[in-house]
């Protein structure tokens, strides 16, 4: 994560299923957040503001789901939010991108992406 | 039947994804009670109207799908209806009714495909105001954080908490912040002044903090604390008033306000100028500018007598000869 000019970089999180087993008329929300891209050594962290998250195609099965707009992770952010008739499920591969500034020191950056269903 | 969320914890290494599969995930439901109500809502989240001073019990069942032993943190945070939307907070943010809100156990170590009842006990204290409350009771997992820097997947299934709690406490908490303005004191000193009026039904505390930034040059200041000089009576107000160094520059500076009082938090921004300092004029220092005018008008005077005495002379010389 070297350069002197601003990049972007992103990559798929994995697969984020929920199934939805109550029966009835049911909704949910998938929200995520996530913490600032801190490098070791330590230097300037990449604000959380910088990482975006796309969910992409929804696979979905006895439910109706909903993507608001989303433009960053600063806050607790609904990603997906789920309609169910009955028993259902719905699973998508986030893409997560992170906005890399002109000149972030080289290293290694950690940081904390949590989905909350409920 | 429990609403599983199986986000995969999968390790996320910039710039390629390296995924892992998985299998199963994190349950969470909550046990109806027998005869349950009707409200559709109420099967599946915590929905109930108390008293103050009630207590209110509910069984959760948590299940940990994933094909290894997995541990769970249970916990309850804070909640919100925004625009009718249910919005979360963030980690473990408290609010009131989280507040009051407890699990059985707060970290459970289940083998794989183990299921477990958990009891949530809510205790509504007897100074509760009336109104409605939100929160949910999570389960939560987390992928230990990768060697040498990656991204640390946390997920976590909950369960919503949706209580109403009826009259019988004390009164609505509730107030609110004007502008903060600059000001400055009689000595000169830089002030903030933001006026503060208790909407609410019942006496607070309020204090909160102060941060300038966007001040000349990008500088910041703060976070000032700022503190209510004595509680606020419902329906009152009082001016927060915090005095800052005398040596800040004039501004122009944004002026973030943040005062709270237990779960409620108000803000109020503005854009802010100091006044000039007014130039301090020490008593007495006049009598001593007309007495120095004075002595110079003095002066003045002895040299033109001075100048005359010697014209004089020399005029008196020059006609000597003539005679």
């Amino acid at each position: 994560m070297a350069s002197t000019s601003p990049t972007t970089i992103s990559g798929h999180l994995g697969t984020v299923s929920v199934t939805d087993q109550r029966g009835g008329a049911t909704t949910w929300v998938a929200s995520v957040i996530v913490t600032a891209f801190t490098p070791i050594p330590a230097a300037t962290a990449i604000a959380a503001v910088n990482v975006h998250y796309v969910a992409g195609t929804i696979t979905e099965s006895g439910v109706t789901t909903v993507v608001p707009g989303t433009t960053d992770l600063t806050g607790v952010s609904p990603v997906v939010n789920g309609t169910s008739t009955g028993i259902s499920s719905a699973s998508w591969n986030p893409m997560i991108s992170v906005d890399v500034p002109a000149n972030a020191p080289p290293g290694v950056y950690s940081a904390t992406i949590t989905h909350s269903v409920a | 039947m429990p609403l599983i969320a199986l986000p995969l914890l999968a390790g996320l290494i910039l710039p390629a994804g390296a995924l892992a599969a998985g299998s199963g995930g994190l349950g969470i439901r909550l046990v109806a009670l027998p005869g349950a109500s009707r409200d559709p809502l109420a099967r599946s989240y915590i929905v109930d109207r108390l008293s103050p001073g009630t207590t209110l019990r509910r069984t959760i069942e948590i299940r940990n799908g994933t094909a290894s032993p997995t541990q769970v943190a249970v916990y309850v945070a804070g909640a919100d209806l925004q625009g009718g939307a249910f919005q979360f907070a963030s980690g473990r943010t408290r609010n009131e009714l989280s507040s009051w809100t407890s699990v059985s156990r707060s970290i459970l170590n289940l083998p794989a495909g183990a299921e477990t009842a958990e009891t949530v006990s809510v205790h509504v204290p007897k100074m509760a105001s009336s109104g409605e409350r939100y929160a949910v009771v999570w389960a939560e997992i987390s992928a230990a954080a990768p060697a040498g820097g990656g991204v640390t997947l946390v997920n976590r299934v909950g369960v919503r908490m949706y209580l109403g709690i009826g009259p019988g406490g004390a009164g609505h908490a509730s107030f609110v912040i004007g502008s903060p303005t600059a000001q400055r004191s009689g000595s000169g000193e830089p002030l903030v002044v933001a006026n503060v009026r208790n909407t609410g039904k019942r006496t607070l505390s309020i204090g909160g903090t102060l941060v300038l930034y966007d001040g000349p040059g990008g500088l910041q200041a703060g976070p000032i604390p700022v503190k209510l000089a004595a509680p606020l009576a419902p329906g009152m107000s009082a001016p927060a008033t915090i005095a800052l160094d005398g040596t800040l520059p004039r501004g122009p500076w944004r002026a973030e306000l943040q005062l709270n009082s237990g779960f409620i938090e108000r803000s109020a921004v503005s854009t802010i100028m100091f006044p000039d300092v007014i130039p301090v004029t020490a008593p007495g220092s006049g009598d001593r500018i007309l007495f120095v005018f004075l002595l110079l008008a003095l002066l003045a005077a002895v040299a033109l007598v001075i100048l005359i005495v010697r014209e004089l002379r020399r005029g008196r010389g020059r006609l000597a000869p003539a005679i």
